[in-house]
């Protein structure tokens, strides 16, 4: 029997659904599932009861948390796909900030018909059972977490740092030899370093690593030795995950002295 | 391109390397297209260009000298292989056949024996072993 | 007004973004173009950032059109700071911006428009009795994805194009795969206008209106930094603040476009109208047999001149791919570190102004105009004119009005992500 999945985006920039419909076989891979709801790419379908829903986008309106909540209430595995689902995107960096105060900075005293917020990600209003990270996710993770769920199995997180990726791939280190601050040591892979391959150093779009790792940390001190700033540094990771709830502890720890 | 050969394994750890130096030394001594994956056999998904056969080679715990399987024979070992490693690549396998239009008719696994992830016990002979047995089966 | 009848989509289909629209039904007929998509505010979260890093952040506006929201940031930094980039990058950019636009085309007239034209809601059910034209419609998007990644490093968040230039550049050997795949794909691009010309327009939405575009450096481009009006006036786009204004409506969290005053129009059927004359090649050819289809006054020739563009588009890219010989050079560095700067350049969808202003490196202001926030206005017009004729020459179902007011939407090619973004009034 094939696995009901739902497709939808709250608020968010639609690349990790265009990710999705990007897939090199899709067709075939399309085989597996029934898509019940996909409104970007289908008028028929709704929000319904689905296997599994696949959410992108953050939460930044009232409707965005009702649909949240529907989506929840009739999955039973919902997966937050992208970093606006995960953290919050880069709107996300709002966060702590008035949204009366922005909203009145950019709409006067207009009034709007809908409400909007600060964008935060998913697991702030509902359960979340898996993370796919990216920005835009990789179409591998993407077939990955498709095909394990397909086989009844489950999918795994990466669990180390884009710097595995940029050694295995013979990469020039950027933070070490040019001296920029790039995120791989911080940073969750699974994009293969692309950007360190590019000559542009790492901007941490697909989320903080979200584990202690053993050797991560002595990247990591590579900063400091480089004689970068704790508030450059952590204003960096900031951008895509400001709303990673260890933030602080990682970035003290990444700067800490040396007994 | 008729051959694909993929090597499994990871930069640092023990035993673990076997799959590393063999590509890093075959590199060089064979035209056939070959891609070091890291443990992720996964990874084929997005490097794959529709090679008619493909030959895996990996660490394999639990084998006492190394191993030629060929296509059903792989599945067989999963009852006697430890190490979630070569489970892994067992798993992707299964999930690569699941969503990929096209897949290598001809697959085959050389196994090299592994005992531990902490220091490496294989030597020398067992590389030139394993070069010369991915050497006579793609002929 | 009492309201006889409703015609409602909260959440239209087959669009990039979230909106919907609310056609009301009484002694008059009045359409609303309810733009529900969240506020992202990112004209606020630039503020204070690097340069290069605000650029990067900005691409995250939209995927569809991620480039263009990388590259004309990018062009104002470099006219803020006075960097002069090289003609290689100019080129390159360039190719990069084409396989952008033929890959957002693509999408949108074989995953969006196709279905409604032959009778389907989505492009799944239309491959099982249309498997040629969704194999085609997929060619043509993977050309414009492969060179997006080969350029900009990837199609989506392109982290390889840098003010200044690229972090790497892409070698010979890529160049002569782009021209082999554009060279399979230009036959299925010139199907592609002849599936648009077997169609009629809806005379119902038939409305004279202005057109802007782009006065491009270099024949039918996507760059250059004046706007052209179809009323002839043009003005630099330094003031485009006096020509072009946002208003604020209370069921739009996107603010929308007037040109003096007045609603308008941008994008491909624009462009063509006003620069009909700089499009050489097979597409010329094109555009003289089949002149009766592009018609200025009516939006449905927005998908015709997509098509017309996909054909003119891979036309130059084997050109530029084919004249290339890449050579090694380094970007360019700033020079100064504070400025201001304007950039205008034409995303799929239209006319696309950044206004930057940098400080110290650091960005301290910024304003960004989308073609979809332009064309809103309009674009509610035609749907409620829509409405309106199949109401009054005695058509009353419901879904059939709700399915016709769709087309005319679709037909935009709204990219209602990109609509939403704030700025300081």
């Amino acid at each position: 029997m094939k696995l009901k999945i739902g497709i939808h985006a709250l608020t968010s920039c639609y690349g990790c659904q265009l990710k999705i419909a990007s897939i090199k076989d899709l067709l075939k891979v399309a085989e597996n599932f029934d898509v019940e709801y996909w409104y970007m790419m289908s008028s028929s379908g709704k929000i319904k009861h689905v296997d599994i829903a696949f959410v992108e986008g953050s939460v930044s309106s009232k409707q965005d948390e009702e649909e949240l909540k529907k989506i929840r209430e009739n999955a039973d595995i919902l997966v937050a796909v992208g970093s606006c689902a995960i953290y919050g995107g880069v709107q996300g960096m709002l966060i702590g900030e008035e949204y009366k105060e922005i909203f009145k900075e950019v709409y006067g005293e207009n009034k709007m018909d809908y409400e909007g917020k600060i964008g935060e990600p998913l697991k702030n209003y509902v359960k979340v059972d898996y993370n796919l990270p990216g920005c835009p996710p990789e179409e591998e993770e993407i077939v990955y977490y498709l095909a394990c769920f397909a086989l009844g199995s489950y999918p795994e997180e990466k669990d180390y740092p884009v710097c595995a990726e940029c050694r295995r791939n013979g990469f020039p280190c950027i933070l070490i030899e040019k001296n920029q601050p790039c995120l791989g040591p911080l940073t969750i892979a699974g994009c293969d370093a692309r950007c360190p391959g590019y000559n542009v150093a790492c901007i941490g779009c697909r989320g903080p690593l979200p584990y202690n790792i053993a050797w991560f940390d002595s990247l990591a001190k590579a900063f400091k030795e480089k004689g970068m700033k704790k508030e450059e540094i952590k204003a960096r990771m900031e951008i895509f995950g400001k709303q990673y709830e260890k933030m602080e502890e990682m970035i003290e720890k990444v700067f800490e002295n040396e007994d | 391109m008729k051959w694909l050969i993929v090597f499994l394994g990871s930069g640092i750890a023990g035993d673990d390397t076997a799959g590393y130096e063999i590509y890093m030394k075959i590199k060089n001594e064979i035209k056939e297209r070959i891609a070091f994956l890291g443990t992720d056999l996964f990874r084929l998904y997005g490097i794959y260009e529709g090679e008619e056969k493909m030959i895996i080679v990996d660490a394999i715990y639990g084998a006492e000298d190394i191993i030629h399987l060929k296509n059903d024979e792989i599945f067989s070992i999963e009852d006697r292989s430890t190490g979630a490693h070569f489970l892994a690549a067992m798993e992707a396998l299964k999930i690569l056949k699941l969503v990929m239009k096209k897949f290598p008719q001809e697959i085959h696994l050389i196994g090299i024996p592994a005992k531990s992830f902490e220091e490496i016990t294989y030597n020398e002979e067992t590389i030139k072993k394993a070069i010369k047995e991915i050497k006579k089966i793609i002929g | 007004m009492k309201i006889e009848r409703q015609i409602r989509n909260d959440h239209l289909a087959r669009i990039e973004g979230k909106a919907g629209v609310i056609v009301e039904i009484g002694e008059e007929i009045n359409a609303r173009i309810n733009v529900t998509e969240g506020p992202r505010f990112f004209e606020v979260i630039t503020k204070g950032k690097r340069y290069d890093d605000a650029a990067a952040i900005c691409s995250r506006i939209c995927s569809f059109c991620s480039i263009p929201h990388k590259i004309t940031p990018i062009e104002a930094i470099e006219n803020a700071l006075g960097i002069e980039v090289s003609e290689q990058t100019k080129l390159l950019r360039q190719m990069l911006y084409f396989g952008n636009i033929i890959e957002s085309h693509a999408l949108h007239l074989y995953l969006f428009a196709m279905p409604d034209y032959l009778g389907y809601p989505d492009a799944f059910s239309m491959a099982k009795e249309y498997p040629d034209l969704i194999k085609n419609g997929m060619e043509l998007k993977n050309l414009g994805a492969a060179i997006q990644s080969i350029l900009g490093g990837r199609e989506i968040h392109p982290e390889n194009a840098i003010v200044g230039g690229f972090g790497k550049l892409p070698e010979q050997k890529e160049m002569e795969k782009i021209v082999e795949m554009a060279r399979n794909a230009l036959n299925i691009a010139v199907s592609t206008v002849d599936f648009f010309a077997e169609y009629d327009y809806p005379s119902y939405v038939d409305l004279p209106r202005n057109h802007l575009a782009i006065k491009p450096y270099n024949g039918y481009g996507v760059f250059g930094n004046e706007i052209v009006a179809s009323d002839n006036f043009s003005f630099d786009v330094s003031s485009y603040a006096e020509y072009i204004e946002e208003e604020v409506v209370s069921y739009s969290f996107a603010k929308r476009g007037k040109y003096k005053g007045k609603p308008f129009m941008v994008g491909a059927l624009s462009r063509i109208v006003i620069n009909k004359k700089l499009i050489d090649g097979r597409a010329k050819e094109i555009i003289d047999g089949y002149k009766k289809f592009l018609r200025a006054e009516n939006s449905f020739a927005n998908n015709f001149s997509q098509a017309i563009e996909l054909v003119y588009f891979i036309e130059k890219i084997i050109e530029m791919a084919e004249g290339i010989k890449i050579r090694k050079e380094e970007r360019i560095e700033a020079k100064e570190k504070s400025g201001k700067g304007y950039a205008v350049t034409e995303a799929p969808r239209g006319l696309l102004i950044y206004e930057i202003e940098i400080e110290n490196d650091i960005i301290k202001y910024m304003n960004v105009i989308t073609p979809t926030a332009m064309f809103l206005p309009m674009m509610e017009i035609d749907a409620k004119n829509m409405a309106k004729g199949l109401w009054e020459n005695g058509y009353k179902d419901i879904d059939l009005i709700g399915k016709k007011v769709e087309m005319v939407i679709r037909a935009y090619d709204p990219c209602i992500s990109c609509s939403v973004h704030m700025i300081k009034l």
